[in-house]
Order: structure tokens, then sequence, then C-alpha cells
């Protein structure tokens, strides 16, 4: 952390100041300290880095001593569902042989070592993969010519995320599917489409919501702005808003006809078939292993999840409600429109603006689904520090009422849901209606971000930018 | 929110005289079991009493928990194992003389809380060559009520219980209505020498955490789910933790009176059926406005317009 104090009869610096905050958007604010000194903090992404991983290991080791000596545990259900189901494994045994373990077989792989070294070992994996973020975030951002410290406040929202550190330090395996799909975004960012394509099969194997990004990736990969053998251009984000002519070239993607003739590209073929055969092979591996179970537990569960069970999901109570019977295929149909429409709309109008359609469209994923919990949030957090620069949203007052809204309808309905799980009172309707409020606040944040987003789009045209080239960037 | 129950320890320990047999023949007083397919009386004997579970042939054999069918294999096939001579003195030597029940703590989450307390003929006891002995509470909880089994080992792992184990539905998210019954099998682990030793008996204590489901519809907004009384059996052997040459015999009650109250009775809120059809069209009319709003924004997202504005920040 560096600090720089300058006395207000310093010009010179205050120029430099007032010219630096002209290009940066409205959000990200210097602290002043008043009367006569001026101070700027700029933060160091290594002593970032080195405080996060501090942080992170404290709070592992802090947890085995709360499992141990409190009857509360800190560590998360799930982390001892993937350790039991690695322990069967390193035994010979079916993973599956677990109740309610229904990942794939690749995750209890990977904790073997809780086995063989330390039960922890799989905490620290995920924490690892949760810093490992922080650097794809750093990474990406620099890549764009976003300034050094935007980047570092960037990956600060993410590495001190009071839900993100949480979750890696309690056993949740949500931050390895986190740091692939930034990776993959970052293969194709440097024009790897092989490389993308592998660890998408990949991250659709290990967790199936991914695939909600198929259509974004295949239309991203317009032979105009990404060509196999060549590294694409990117946007640089001290250049200012699109041009013109992208704009038009964006408005075209609405034109169906077009989109039909351009969508079988080689590269969008390539990426298509290589994904698809990584993800059929991982799948036909797990499934010549484990059999039914395997894809029963780690698949069909996943599209079929219908939990009675309360939720932050507006679905909850319908499905409650309705479970003593099975729901027509009419009914089936009609709860999934909505999500349905959302999700090509989004992809449609913002595919080439990679990471923010990425980021909507995970928003928008959660907030329809039939079944909401925490550790979903950690699917867009990671991807809002990619879009912040782009933003407009003045972080006083818009951004800490988009924040203050959402966590808000979040804690109402906590408050509704403590009353129904730990004080027994019947508070069903309460707490249906509370997801009501917490959906109309996804929406209301997700409908700000998007009217004060100056969209952008992530490679730029090949031909008509080739000369900018020697300005990349890298 | 708590519920007490005094019972009888007589009404859930009114059972035969178990024994581990090796010998082949039989002296009690009670009448002889039939084979009922085994080959032999040894083999009949062992069958149940040899298993360190209780529970654990009743589930191989029917594979879910009801009432009639564990009252039937405990009273009958539990009592087979009666095929030498029982030592009178050693069931007379441990006596229930107190069984406290309660169900504690607050919604979905409580304590079934049992209290054993057991009183020692020192005489007797003190002619018993049994060193270690275990008190076997079994408890088949109600439809709507489940216990986790992992947390139970979490629990046994700091030494709260001797040993436990969890028979029936392993599935924790299914509603009571698509769900089996859950049976809890706690051990306990007592010395009769350290019994000898406390002036008012051994008092055993297990608190077992229960959850529970969702439950059916119900037009009041709760249903009331009731607890049974528990099976409570013990096993004495002359080598620690070993469920050869060990005895199984029933606590009986010691003759106190116990007074009889209400049994324990836990109201779960339930889902009401008349919300039905308002919930489902709000929660699609919701879902479609916030769609269409999503839409909108993002269909006239200003991409184009942000040219000026940009120019102005």
């Amino acid at each position: 952390m560096r600090l720089i104090f300058a006395d207000r009869g310093h010009c010179d610096l205050l120029a430099l100041v007032a010219s630096e905050l002209q290009n940066r958007p409205k959000w990200w604010q210097y602290t002043f300290i008043p009367a006569s000194v001026s101070v700027m903090v700029t933060v160091d992404m290594r002593s970032l880095l080195l405080f996060s991983a501090f942080l992170r290991v404290f709070l592992i080791v802090y947890g085995e001593w709360q499992d141990k000596h409190m009857e509360v545990r800190y560590t998360d259900v799930d982390y001892f569902v993937f350790s039991d189901a690695a322990d069967l494994m390193a035994s010979g045994k079916s993973p599956y042989e677990r109740t309610t373990y229904r990942y794939s077989p690749l995750l209890a792989f990977l904790l073997l070592p809780n086995t063989f070294l330390h039960r922890s070992w799989g905490k620290f994996l995920f924490s690892a993969s949760d810093l490992l973020v922080g650097v794809f975030i750093y990474t990406i951002l620099k890549k764009c010519s976003v300034p050094k410290n935007i980047c570092t406040y960037c990956v600060m929202a993410w590495l001190l995320n009071p839900f993100t550190f949480t979750i890696g330090t309690r056993g949740n395996c949500e931050p390895i599917v986190c740091a692939i799909i930034l990776w993959i975004v970052i293969c194709l960012m440097n024009g790897n489409l092989l490389q993308a394509a592998v660890w998408y099969g990949l991250v659709v194997h290990f967790r199936i919501y991914p695939i909600i990004y198929a259509p974004t990736l295949v239309l991203v990969l317009n032979h105009h702005f990404f060509c196999l053998g060549q590294k694409p251009v990117l946007r640089i984000w001290s250049s200012g808003p699109s041009k013109k002519h992208e704009c038009s070239t964006a408005a075209t993607e609405l034109n169906v006809l077009v989109a039909i003739k351009c969508i079988f590209s080689r590269e969008r073929i390539i990426f298509g078939v290589i994904s698809a055969a990584v993800f059929f092979f991982s799948t036909g591996i797990s499934f010549f292993l484990y059999k039914w179970e395997f894809l029963h537990e780690a698949l069909l569960y996943h599209l079929t999840r219908t939990d009675p069970r309360h939720n932050f999901s507006i679905y909850f109570y319908h499905i409650y409600l309705h479970y003593e019977r099975e729901f027509s295929v009419l009914e089936k149909l009609i709860s999934f429109l909505p999500q349905f429409m959302v999700q090509l709309v989004l992809v449609l109008r913002f595919a080439r603006d990679l990471p923010f359609c990425l980021f909507v469209q995970t928003v928008a994923f959660v907030a329809f689904n039939k079944v909401i919990t925490a550790q979903y949030f950690v699917w867009f957090f990671c991807l809002l520090p990619l879009i912040l620069p782009w933003s407009t949203i003045n972080f006083k007052w818009k951004g800490l009422c988009c924040i203050f809204l959402w966590m808000g309808a979040q804690t109402h309905w906590l408050m509704w849901g403590y009353l129904l799980e730990f004080k027994g009172k019947n508070v069903f309707v309460e707490l249906w209606m509370a997801s009501l409020v917490f959906l109309a606040a996804n929406t209301c944040v997700l409908v700000v971000m998007i009217s004060n987003h100056t969209y952008s789009p992530l490679f730029q045209p090949l031909k008509q930018n080739s000369s900018e080239q020697g300005l990349k960037q890298e | 929110m708590e519920d007490r129950r005094r019972g009888r320890p007589g009404i859930c320990l009114g059972l035969g005289m178990l024994m581990i047999a090796f010998a082949s023949s039989a002296t009690s007083e009670e009448e002889t079991p039939s084979l009922d397919g085994y080959s032999t009386a040894s083999d009949a004997c062992a069958v149940p009493c040899r298993e360190k579970w209780v529970a654990k042939a009743y589930f191989d054999k029917f594979g879910s928990l009801e009432d009639a069918a564990f009252e039937h294999y405990r009273d009958a096939e539990l009592t087979r194992c009666s095929c030498e001579m029982q030592p009178l003195d050693l069931r007379d030597a441990f006596k229930l003389s107190d069984l406290d029940r309660r169900l504690t703590g607050d919604g979905s989450h409580r304590s079934l809380f049992t209290s054993i307390r057991i009183s020692v003929d020192e005489e007797l006891a003190a002619k018993s060559p049994f060193r270690f002995c275990e008190v076997v509470l079994v408890e088949r909880l109600p439809s709507g009520v489940f216990a986790d089994p992992f947390e139970l080992q979490h629990i046994r792992d700091r030494g709260v219980y001797g040993e436990v184990a969890v028979f029936g539905d392993a599935n924790l998210e299914l509603p009571s209505f698509l769900s089996n019954r859950t049976l809890v099998e706690v051990h306990m682990f007592f010395s009769p020498n350290n019994l000898l030793e406390q002036m008012n008996g051994l008092e055993i204590k297990v608190d077992v955490p229960v959850h529970a489901r969702y439950q059916a519809l119900d037009g009041s907004g709760y249903s009331a789910v009731q607890f049974g009384e528990p099976d409570v059996f013990a096993r004495c052997s002359m080598e620690q933790r070993s469920s050869n040459q060990s005895h199984f015999f029933v606590l009986t009650s010691n003759g106190a009176a116990i007074s009889y109250k209400n049994p324990i009775v836990w109201k779960i809120p339930s889902g009401i059926e008349t919300h039905a059809g308002f919930v489902s069209v709000v929660t699609f009319l919701s879902a479609s406005l916030s769609a269409l709003v999503i839409i909108v924004a993002s269909v006239f997202h200003s991409g184009i317009k942000l040219h000026k504005n940009v120019k102005t920040l």
C-alpha cells in the first residue's frame, strides 16, 4: 500500500489527481483527509493477495478449531459430504455411496489428499482457487488496459467480499468453477480457442450451470472478431465507449437471418465440437466407473431438481403446495418460460460484451431458478469485478442503494426464514412474499446495472482495427 | 417449548429375557420359542443377538420401520435368544428407577431428551461376573421427524454417546409424505463397579437431535407429530464391547410408581392447501413481470445513447 501525502499548496500533484479522476468511473473515489493534507491511497496487488491468503489460512485454521470445540461447526456440511465421498473413492468404492453426494467424481478425486494428507486439503484447494480468481480478474482487466489501481480495487471487490472468503474456507467448491470460467475468458482473450473449449467442456461436466453460457460463447466467436490462429484485438478501456460502426454491428446481431448465416463459422464449430467431446468424454468415463448412480446424482438430479423446502426462490412455496402431485408438462413449461426468455434476450443483446453478458445471465439465472441457495451468489460475484470499470453507477449513492436494496431484501427473507425454521411459526406466506421481494430487488439491481453499463464488446473487429494492434495492452 | 412424559418403564420394557446362547437348552419358565426356519437352536439364538445393533436384523428383513412389525420382531425374534439359563440374579441386579422424556428446543431442530436412572442391588451386582454393560436405547421416530446420521456421528466423536446408529430413511430432503420413518439406536456404556459406588444409582442422559421434515398440507397450518415410547435394553459382557458371550436383559422397573402424563407432541408448521391457487398465480405473474422488465431494459439499453452521455462524464 502506498500513501502519498500532498499539501494543498502543491498544485502540480493536485492537477495530476484531478486529471486521473476525470478518467475514472464515478463509483471509484479517492479518500481525502480534510484540512491541509490530501491523501491518495493505493493498494498494491501483491500486498492484497498476501493479505487475502493470510486471511484465508487463518479462517481455515480457526474453522478446524471451531469444529473441534464448538457444537456449531464452521465447516459447511457439503465439505463433509465431499470428504466422505473422497474416502470412499480412496477405498475403491463409489463416492455415490455417500448420501447427498451429487457432484462429479472429479471433485472426490481432487479431494483424495483429504484422506492421505489432511482433512483440510480441500479447503486449501478451494481457497487457492479463490485467490486464483482474484489473479484472473486482475489479468482480464489489465489486458483491457484498465489502470492498475482500478484493477486492484476491482479485485478487492472479490477477495475482500465476506461471501467469497467464507465460501472457500468453509469448504465449498464453487471457487474452482469460478476460476475455470475466468480462465476460459482469458483463453479467449489470448486467442486460445482449443484450450477454452477443453476447459468449458470440463467445467460443464463439473457443474451443470455453465451450460447457460454456451450460446454466449458461440455468439462471441464471430468470425469478424475472433479468428482461429489470430490473436483477437481486445477492447481498450481508456478508449471510451464503443464506436458507432461497432454498435451498428452489434445491432445487426439482432438480425436473425444474419445470425443464422454466420453461426456455422469454423471457430464456432471447433469450439462446440471440442467442448462437447470433452464433456461427453468426462461424463462417459464417470458413467463407466459409477453407472446410473453417477448419471442420476450428478446430472439428472440438477436438471430436474425441485426442492419444496424454503429457499430464496419464489417457486418454493408453489412447489411445496403441489408436491404431492406431479406437475404437468404445461406447468413445467410455463415456469421455465420467464427464465428462457430472459436468457435469450440477454444473450442476443449483450453477447459481444462477454464479461457483462456472463454476469447478467448468471444473475438472471439465479434469480429465476427453482432453487436458490446462498452459494449460488458466488457465481456472479466473480464476474462483477469484470464489469465495474465500464459501469457509470455512482458509488454514492446509486451503488450503495443497490447494495443495501439487495442485502436488505435478503435480510428480510432471512428474518422470516428464521421465524419458520428456528421458532416454528407458520410464516410460509410471509416467507414466500419475502422471496417475491428478493426477486424484485434482483430485478431492480439488474436493470440498474444494465442501464448504467457502457456497452463495450470484448473483441474489436479484426480488419478495421488491424492498425491498432500495436496499441494492445500486451 | 417442551413436552414432558414420564412413562411406566414396564410398558416398553415388558419383554422377555434376551440371551445370547451358546448352549442348546433353555430352562426359563417362558414358552420355548420355535425354530421357525433356523436349522439349529443355536443359529436361532445367535442371529439377532450377536448383532452389535439391535435394529439391524429388523431392517435387513423388513427394510422400513413400522411399529407393529418392529414390536413383533422385538417380542418374538429377540426373545428367541433365551436359549441358555439366564442368571436370574442379573436382571434383578439392575433396575430402572426412573425414565424421563422431554422434547426441548424450538423450531424445526430440537432435541429428544431421555433420562434413565438405574438402581443397583449391591449384593446381586457383586455376584455378577460382568464388568462391562451398556444401555441400549431404541427411539422409533414418528413420520415427519428424522435424525441426521452424520450429526449423530459427530456427537459420538465428541464422546457424548458410546455408539449410535440411524436406520431407515437416509434422504433428509424429502417431505414426510414421501419418506419412511427413522430409528435411532444409542448405546451408552457403564460399569457395574462404578454403579456400586454411586448412592443414588446411575443416571444416563441421552439427547438425540431431531429435525422436522416438511409436513403434508394441513388446513390448520400445523401438523401434530406424536412420539412413542422408547425401547430400552441392556447388555452386559465380561469383555469390553463384545457382543459375543454377552447377555441382553430388560431394565425393568424397581416398583416405583411413575405417573403418566401427556405424550410428547410436536406441532410442525405445514402448508395450507387453500393457498395453492393464489400462490401459483402470483408466482407466475411475478416471474413474468420481472422477466418483462429485464427484457425491456435490455432491448432498450442505451448502448448507442451513451455515446453522448459518456463525453459529459
